[in-house]
């Protein structure tokens, strides 16, 4: 099946980087739903979200040629790389004050269980998770979903290692805390 | 966090979808229209190809009309020729200087070197014609109407106008004496060479077995090129962004590690300064090249020269995100047609040597990248894949050749000169696009037929 999927693929990378308008179609059938999946999870506003993911078609298409196939779901690979970095420039441009925060906004938490997930639906699951506040969810995203080290989100964000894991531990608990008022809801429901 | 928990996290939003958001079609297809040029590329290659061929003919076409000019007053005697006027040798000069401007200063130029000094000088004069067309050939290939056919019409009316106005001065010359011969060349356009090869020349009585005079070549050669000035520039490193805008560090996602480098754009630059998320180094090896080609000789001098080349290019490619190494081997042939002019500066029985100047046309034929991982010092498995080059490569050379004449029939030759590869915007690295300049070494054999 892999084989099938990663030929796809690489035809519709090649389509696309010889400039063909059907291709264009083909990828946003194929993929667009994901990457909004992806670039939500980063960006709450709907205006904003909108504009962002069309930055990042845009980024994707203008540098399809740099795109190198290395496999099936490398170009989900990468076109969901391009999003998210589309999202963090974003965030770093118009939600600055939200990041800078986490280096002054750090609270002592006690560490919590890891939250819950495994009854809670997926859509459930990513509105939690955008309703956490920008900066945590901006940690929270990139240590859970780009498997980044805190060390590496400190670059990212211009922050304190130390920032990064203590917001990351936040953000968890602010989580679990949703997951399990969430459950007795679910229960009760049923 | 436990590893267990992040990873059923992301599997469970692995499969994620929700409504994407309208989209501007308009952005997107202007976006990706920009893609496209490089399917267009092919044609000026065409274009450069026709304009080269043309100047070739031009060329060839001029030179014989001067060598029938020079076989004419040889025989007719200089003495004759004294005081009277030659338009040839202020051509000359236009030609270096201005090709496009010539034409004019042709009609207007009559009159004013003596003719012997044209026959004294003519060696000279025909070496540095040859130059003259190389220079020529790509602002040609650009100024000219798109298609060939345009081209070639207009080239024609040029060449008819050098035989015009070319000829008053020989005509002024030679139609006391060789009021026949000089008619026939009005009429029909290939006497000149014909008569050529019915004269003597006394040079080449002099000079013994050298002179090309009518035999066909045939060759085979390999030749080694070296990158111009410090070879170890070959290898570099650079960033993979250079192809980027500045506001574009999103190519780097192209990393296929997961872990691949992630950066934010302005606000922060020590942050987008501080690593470069991938960096590739590239090493080429010197290329390789095998060929064959026909000489075909147009006057004792000048020789006309095609054939088929092939050539295998190999590069190592390492690059690096985040500590994770990917070292990629790219090999790639192409198949190539050279064309070449061949002047014979000087030469004896066993010996000639002789300059070359020409271009290249090369299609890559094949091409495949095999690519290992190497994550946290463990080589992971290899991958193979094929590339491709849609646009051909264009390259011009200029050489001087030495010749050894083993016997009649057989010669061997080297050939070192210079070659300049015109970047064909692929995206695939090449040793053209990263040392366009390259020295190279042609040595091969030569099988000279007869024609």
């Amino acid at each position: 099946l892999h084989f099938f999927i990663g030929n796809k693929e690489e035809r519709l990378a090649k389509r696309l980087q010889g400039g063909e308008n059907d291709a264009l179609r083909d990828f946003y059938a194929l993929y667009a739903d994901y990457l909004t999946g992806v670039c939500a999870r980063y960006i709450t506003d709907d205006e904003d979200l909108k504009d962002v993911f069309q930055d990042s078609l845009v980024q994707i298409i203008s540098h399809i040629k740099d795109f190198r196939y290395r496999g099936a779901g490398s170009l989900q690979a990468w076109a969901t790389r391009i999003v998210v970095n589309q999202s963090l420039k974003f965030l770093k441009e118009r939600k600055q004050h939200d990041l800078e925060r986490l280096n002054w906004d750090v609270a002592d938490e006690e560490e919590e269980e890891d939250p819950p997930v495994r009854d809670i639906p997926p859509e459930v699951l990513q509105r939690m998770i955008r309703e956490l506040p920008t900066g945590y969810r901006t940690v929270f995203n990139l240590y859970v979903f780009e498997n980044k080290s805190h060390q590496e989100i400190a670059q990212l964000l211009g922050i304190q290692k130390d920032t990064s894991c203590s917001q990351f531990s936040r953000a968890k608990n602010l989580l679990a805390k949703k997951i399990t008022a969430y459950n007795p809801t679910k229960q009760h429901k049923s | 966090m436990k590893e267990e928990t992040r990873k059923e996290i992301r599997q469970k939003m692995a499969d994620y979808r929700q409504p994407a958001p309208e989209v501007s079609w308009d952005v997107l297809e202007e976006a990706l229209a920009k893609n496209k040029p490089a399917r267009k590329v092919p044609m000026w290659p065409k274009r450069v190809a026709a304009a080269v061929a043309v100047l070739l003919l031009a060329g060839l076409w001029w030179q014989t009309l001067k060598l029938g000019n020079q076989t004419n007053m040889e025989n007719t005697g200089t003495e004759m020729a004294q005081n009277q006027p030659s338009p040839t040798l202020e051509k000359q000069g236009n030609n270096e200087g201005d090709l496009a401007g010539a034409e004019d200063s042709r009609s207007q130029s009559a009159g004013e070197q003596p003719e012997t000094k044209l026959i004294q000088i003519d060696g000279q004069k025909m070496e540095k014609q040859n130059p003259t067309a190389g220079k020529s050939i790509l602002p040609v290939g650009v100024s000219t109407d798109p298609e060939t056919k345009e081209q070639e019409e207009d080239a024609n009316p040029d060449e008819v106008k050098q035989q015009v106005t070319g000829n008053p001065s020989q005509e002024s010359i030679v139609k006391p004496h060789q009021q026949t011969v000089d008619d026939s060349k009005q009429e029909n356009k290939t006497p000149p060479t014909r008569q050529r090869q019915q004269t003597v020349y006394p040079q080449d009585i002099q000079r013994g077995g050298v002179r090309m005079g009518k035999k066909l070549t045939a060759k085979v050669y390999l030749s080694n090129t070296l990158a111009g000035g410090d070879f170890n520039a070959g290898s570099g490193s650079v960033n993979t962004n250079r192809q980027s805008s500045s506001v574009m560090p999103m190519s780097n996602p192209i990393s296929h590690d997961s872990n691949g480098g992630y950066f934010l754009l302005g606000g922060n630059p020590p942050v987008t300064n501080v690593q470069p998320p991938v960096a590739e180094s590239i090493h080429h090896s010197q290329p390789v090249r095998v060929g064959m080609s026909v000489r075909y000789p147009l006057s004792e001098r000048w020789s006309v020269e095609g054939g088929l080349s092939y050539t295998y290019l190999s590069a190592d490619i390492t690059r690096q995100v985040n500590g994770n190494v990917s070292k990629t081997d790219q090999q790639l042939s192409y198949v190539g047609v050279p064309v070449n002019m061949n002047y014979t500066l000087w030469g004896n029985r066993h010996l000639s040597v002789y300059a070359s100047a020409g271009g290249t046309v090369e299609k890559m034929v094949k091409g495949k990248r095999t690519t290992k991982d190497i994550t946290d010092g463990t080589e992971g498995p290899a991958h193979t894949e094929s590339v491709s080059i849609r646009p051909l490569q264009l390259s011009v050379n200029g050489a001087i050749g030495a010749e050894y004449h083993i016997d009649q029939t057989l010669s061997i030759y080297a050939e070192p000169g210079v070659s300049y590869h015109f970047d064909n915007h692929s995206t695939v690295p090449t040793f053209y696009q990263d040392k366009p300049v390259g020295f190279s070494v042609n040595l091969g054999l030569r099988l000279n037929l007869n024609r």
